[in-house]
């Protein structure tokens, strides 16, 4: 009975601040979980005839075209391994460009904010032709500077060795320009006292990054780290996909669980085996997140994400 | 104070001048002939220059009109809405004697690793709540999305907490002191997710696949889209087969550029509108003065 | 980890509550006797095919009906045009009208697959074996059974396509669309850059194979160094298949031998194995660019004039026109290869009702009249005179030869629509063309197996593995790419033995058999 109560007392004291965020409430419950139906689909053999519920059940059977093959330790590897580069460099630079930016005075930051942001307006798709330009082994930049200092020309499309390196440089080209613009937001937030007073202290700029921007930006990092590791297993298809020209001979370093299940299916068009791929990505994201999430509780309570 | 700013600039530029690089790239090819393209590959000063690309895809104005106005339309109204939705349940979830705090977060970031894929939501949307062919299936889909959700949070939480706490002592609402003291001094958070909202409607072409039918209700990125895949299919022997025209100057390569600088050039207007609200020191100074 | 639990418990509910709202949602809002995606009601309602028998004299009632195919050209400046003289006809005619619906090509095959897979409605469909694929959507239920529509509402149908093409569209017997009357053979040819082929007095009439033109590539490789020799590229490399090859190909990794009557997986397929060889051993020569494993675009690539011989131009014609006009510059062509008639080439353009229409006798009776009325057919097909197109001479006739406007402002491929020898001639096919087409189809050989349609279905798990595999090889091999195609296909071979390769040939055997039994064959 006083739990009861307990929980009455609990819910008229967040009563105010749960009617502020209901409206996204409801929003997320309609769009989101109420489609969640759709996870039955991994599990089932679907046809239109029978719907979601009554199409036959498939059991674990769906999985078997991903986990059988022989590619999946391959497609894994490379997602996560290839995932894992660009969050370590990804945050790391992007770290970098907001700290160099919030260095600047107003004028600057608006004109490097603008170029830096700019790959991120163009798909992936006409990135792949622009760095086509580059990478061609007949035409490209890089092969006539080669033969120009009297180099060899470099296969770029048929050499895998290349593609981590290639790929890490592309997707930070890409995305840098966005994080900076995050973690530069997240410094606005700082207040300005605590600068002003380690200045009076004597502190120097890299002092002053050290002791005062980065700790700031502990909870931003943190949160945005334990989301990307979230999507550790779903590789990015547009760049792997186009920016490699899908070229066969790049597998070995470039082929990802979403490459690959593309491949296997596009002629079947199986929706439930598609939903399969989808759901082992979600599965082991969710898992990992939960750890990752477990140990950043562990060592800072107030970094964590929930 | 000067000299000391040379190093960041130095690595700055050097950086931003390699992002657009690539960029510079784009635009020198969408002014090439298509042939010079494929004998020479693309370069960034053309040896001739040609406004066809251009003047393909800017044909039939009237539709390219009618879609920027949808695009406009869609995106403003999404941005608006959308970030009120984002930023009431991020400062939610940000407050720490909020009882329900990691509940709420928890059902916030289920959504981003879990969906229930592509036709439940299509049913959802366009059989369950008609919205198939009207302009909200443009909108509304992407008005909360738990990654932003999630990033919002993390902007808030670098707020000062005291001001808060302050303002319920004096016995303020929730709801007041969120949008009187809460939004004020979080314009740079709220200009961020609001410029991610911006380009997310801006760039949007698969809502208008999955919902639309009319062309009167066509985004502006699914008409460009479409246009270039048109001009993909005249290049076929297929269409050939049929058409006994001379289409030998259908520009796919250069138009494939010239439709990606139509698309980011109206950003360089945008951003300079949120970049008014990346200012420092907007915190407790502004407000206590 | 505790705490954990107890905010899995809440979320349960929340799960619960998912679960419960979504029943009552699809339950609500299913209209009368149509399919219901979410299937929580105990009992499917039977979509009204044609087992109502309306009187034939009784009014019909008006209805609109929906077509969905790909866009043959955007945009269509004049559709609204057409369209109005189009209905205004339907409605004399079957009181109905008309919209089509067009999907672009990156688009069609997912947006057609949400559609069916939700249960919205939409009435005809565009279906062939190589976009919106018939045999998947029939086995996933998307199509209705036209047996009875057929025999009910589409007699100038049935007359009118040849009892032998049926087959291919059969399912167990059911018929399940109308595979509009077309080429069925296709014809291949070697095109050459006329300028090279003077200038080096190459007989490119009598090479029909890639050994043929070896000599002409060495030739070029020679003494023109700006000039690659030949345009590989995969799956179209000219030459991949040749005169003499006598196989229905199943799909990319089984194929029917028609000299031995054997079905066999391409990993057997010594003719293929001898063709990776030449082209591998072209490639080392520096016939073949070294980065053509990455290009995808042969239109492109041929059309900037740096190759000798390239693919072929889609169809054969013996004036080297059909090259000249798809490359740009003047060419010739030598014929290296003809398909034979089958199932998958009688599947290449047709229509099919969809299960959730509303109305598919009505459907029925659309795709009846297009097959009955020469001149709503070619309506439908060149749009409006004056606007579209211009009478060139038999103006009046039943059929008049006409000429497309130079800029196309309505389109729609007839054989995507109705039966293409019912087209008026015109520039896009002359009364010559046309005959001859038809006289193809009569001269062609038919595969044995014409009418057997693989089911993918009991091993879909297995074909799928084993198609990743073929398509990590294919780029390689058709370019010659692989300094040692046997090698290759052999690594590849055990690697879909281990995914199962065997079972899907077992089950292939196994639904041969079946089929052979219940046709008497």
């Amino acid at each position: 009975m006083s739990q009861l109560m307990k929980a009455i007392k609990d819910f008229k004291k967040n009563f105010e601040l749960t009617l502020l965020a209901l409206p996204s409430i409801i929003f997320i419950f309609i769009f989101c979980y109420i489609p969640l139906y759709g996870l039955v689909l991994p599990f089932k053999n679907y046809n239109y005839r029978d719907g979601f519920f009554r199409s036959p059940w498939a059991g674990f059977e769906n999985f078997k075209f991903l986990v059988n093959s022989d590619a999946i330790i391959r497609i894994t590897r490379n997602t996560v391994v290839m995932n894992a580069l660009f969050i370590v460099f990804g945050t790391v630079i992007s770290l970098i460009l907001a700290l160099l930016l919030f260095e600047l005075a107003r004028k600057y930051i608006k004109l490097y904010q603008t170029m830096l942001f700019i790959p991120f307006f163009v798909s992936w798709v006409v990135a792949a032709y622009a760095f086509r330009a580059f990478l061609d082994m007949e035409n490209g930049f890089i092969n006539r500077m080669l033969e120009f200092f009297g180099k060899e020309p470099i296969m770029w499309y048929s050499e895998p060795q290349y593609w981590p390196y290639i790929l890490v440089l592309i997707s930070i080209w890409k995305g840098a320009g966005y994080g900076a613009i995050i973690y530069y937001t997240g410094l606005m937030g700082a207040d300005s006292e605590f600068y002003e007073a380690s200045r009076i202290d004597g502190a120097t700029r890299l002092q002053q990054t050290w002791y005062i921007s980065l700790p700031l930006l502990k909870p931003l990092i943190s949160i945005l780290v334990i989301l990307s590791i979230g999507k550790i297993f779903y590789g990015d298809f547009g760049l792997f996909y186009n920016v490699t020209l899908d070229s066969s001979q790049l597998y070995s370093t470039t082929d990802v669980i979403d490459t690959y299940v593309y491949r296997a299916l596009k002629s079947l068009g199986d929706i439930s085996m598609a939903a399969t791929a989808g759901f082992y990505q979600s599965i082991v994201g969710f898992v990992l997140v939960l750890a990752s999430n477990w140990v950043v509780k562990k060592v800072n309570p107030d970094n964590s994400l929930f | 104070m000067k000299a000391n700013n040379l190093i960041p600039h130095i690595v700055l530029l050097s950086i931003a001048i390699a992002c657009l690089l690539p960029f510079l790239l784009i635009i020198s090819s969408s002014l090439m002939y298509e042939k010079d393209i494929i004998l020479q590959g693309y370069t960034f000063i053309p040896k001739k220059i040609t406004l066809l690309a251009y003047e393909v895809i800017l044909k039939d104005p009237q539709q390219l009109i009618n879609s920027y106005i949808v695009t406009i339309i869609v995106t403003i109204v999404g941005t608006i809405v959308g970030l009120w939705l984002t930023a009431t349940i991020a400062y939610v979830l940000t407050r720490n004697d909020y009882k329900y705090k990691n509940k709420l977060t928890f059902y916030v970031f289920f959504t981003m690793l879990f969906n229930g894929g592509l036709i439940p939501s299509y049913i959802l949307i366009s059989r369950w709540l008609n919205m198939k062919d009207t302009i909200f299936a443009l909108i509304v889909p992407y008005l909360v999305i738990a990654w932003y959700v999630l990033l919002m949070k993390g902007f808030f939480q670098s707020l000062p907490k005291g001001l808060v706490e302050s303002a319920k002592i004096d016995g303020a609402s929730e709801f007041k002191i969120f949008v009187q003291i809460v939004l004020p001094i979080s314009k740079p958070a709220l200009a961020t997710v609001g410029l991610f909202l911006v380009l997310q409607y801006w760039n949007d072409w698969w809502l208008s696949m999955l919902f639309i039918d009319k062309e009167s209700l066509f985004s502006l990125q699914f008409l460009l889209i479409r246009v270039m895949r048109n001009l993909e299919f005249l290049n076929t022997e297929m269409a050939r087969q049929y058409l006994n025209i001379d289409r030998l100057n259908i520009p796919t390569l250069s138009a494939r550029m010239a439709m990606s600088v139509l698309a980011a050039g109206p950003m360089l207007f945008i951003f300079p509108f949120f970049q008014k609200y990346f200012v420092k020191g907007l915190t407790l100074g502004s407000i206590k003065g | 980890m505790l705490r954990l639990m107890g905010k899995k418990k809440g979320f349960m509910w929340v799960l619960i509550v998912v679960l419960a709202v979504s029943m009552i949602l699809s339950a609500c809002s299913k209209p009368e006797g149509e399919i219901d995606p979410v299937g929580s009601s105990p009992e499917t309602t039977a979509t009204a095919t044609a087992n109502t028998d309306k009187g034939s004299d009784a009014p019909l009632e008006f209805v609109e009906l929906t077509w969905y195919m790909p866009p043959p050209i955007t945009p269509q400046k004049n559709q609204d045009n057409v369209m109005a003289e189009v209905n205004r006809r339907l409605k004399e005619k079957i009181n109905a009208s008309l919209t089509f619906q067009f999907v672009d090509w990156g688009s069609f095959d997912e947006k057609m697959r949400l559609m069916s897979a939700s249960g919205e409605p939409y009435d005809l469909v565009f279906t062939t074996n190589w976009s919106n694929k018939l045999a998947n959507n029939v086995s996933k239920g998307a199509f209705v059974p036209l047996n009875d529509l057929l025999e009910q509402y589409g007699q100038h149908i049935l007359q009118r396509i040849e009892p032998r093409y049926w087959p291919a569209v059969s399912f167990s017997g059911e018929k399940y669309a109308i595979a509009h009357e077309m080429t069925y053979a296709q014809t291949f040819s070697f095109s050459y850059s006329k300028e090279l082929v003077d200038k080096y007095n190459f007989d490119y009439k009598n090479a029909h194979t890639l050994k043929d033109i070896e000599p002409f590539l060495q030739t070029i490789k020679e003494n023109e160094p700006g000039i690659t020799p030949l345009l590989a590229i995969g799956t179209s490399t000219p030459g991949l298949i040749t005169l003499d090859d006598n196989k229905d190909y199943l799909n990319s990794f089984a194929y029917y031998d028609l000299d031995d009557g054997q079905i066999k997986s391409s990993f057997d397929n010594e003719d293929a194995r001898e063709v990776y060889r030449t082209l591998s051993d072209f490639y080392k020569k520096g016939y073949i660019a070294k980065d053509a494993a990455t290009k995808t675009d042969r239109t492109l690539e041929g059309k900037s004039g740096k190759y000798a011989v390239m693919p072929s131009p889609g169809a054969y014609s013996e004036d080297g026109s059909k090259a000249t006009s798809l490359y740009g510059f003047p060419a010739y062509e030598s014929l290296y290869a003809r398909s034979i008639i089958s199932t998958a080439s009688v599947q290449s353009t047709g229509t099919a009702i969809s299960k959730t229409s509303k109305n598919p006798e009505r459907a029925m009776m659309l795709l009846d009249l297009i097959y009955a009325d020469k001149s709503f057919f070619n309506l439908l097909a060149y749009g409006l005179e004056g606007d579209d197109y211009t009478v060139v001479s038999g103006q009046g006739t039943d059929n008049p030869t006409v000429q497309t406007n130079a800029e196309a402002t309505w389109a729609v491929w007839h054989p995507w629509i109705g039966p293409l020898f019912d087209q008026w001639p015109s520039n896009w096919n002359s009364a010559e063309a046309l005959e001859t087409m038809k006289a193809d189809n009569e001269s062609s050989t038919v595969s044995l197996l014409l009418g057997f349609n693989f089911d993918p279905e009991p091993v879909k798990q297995e074909v799928s593995q084993v198609q990743a595999i073929i398509d990590e090889i294919i780029p390689i091999l058709d370019t010659g790419t692989s300094p040692d195609p046997d090698k290759l296909l052999d690594e590849a071979q055990a690697r879909a033995e281990n995914a199962g390769l065997d079972k899907i040939m077992d089950e292939i055997y196994k639904q041969y058999d079946t089929w052979k039994a219940e046709n008497g064959k």
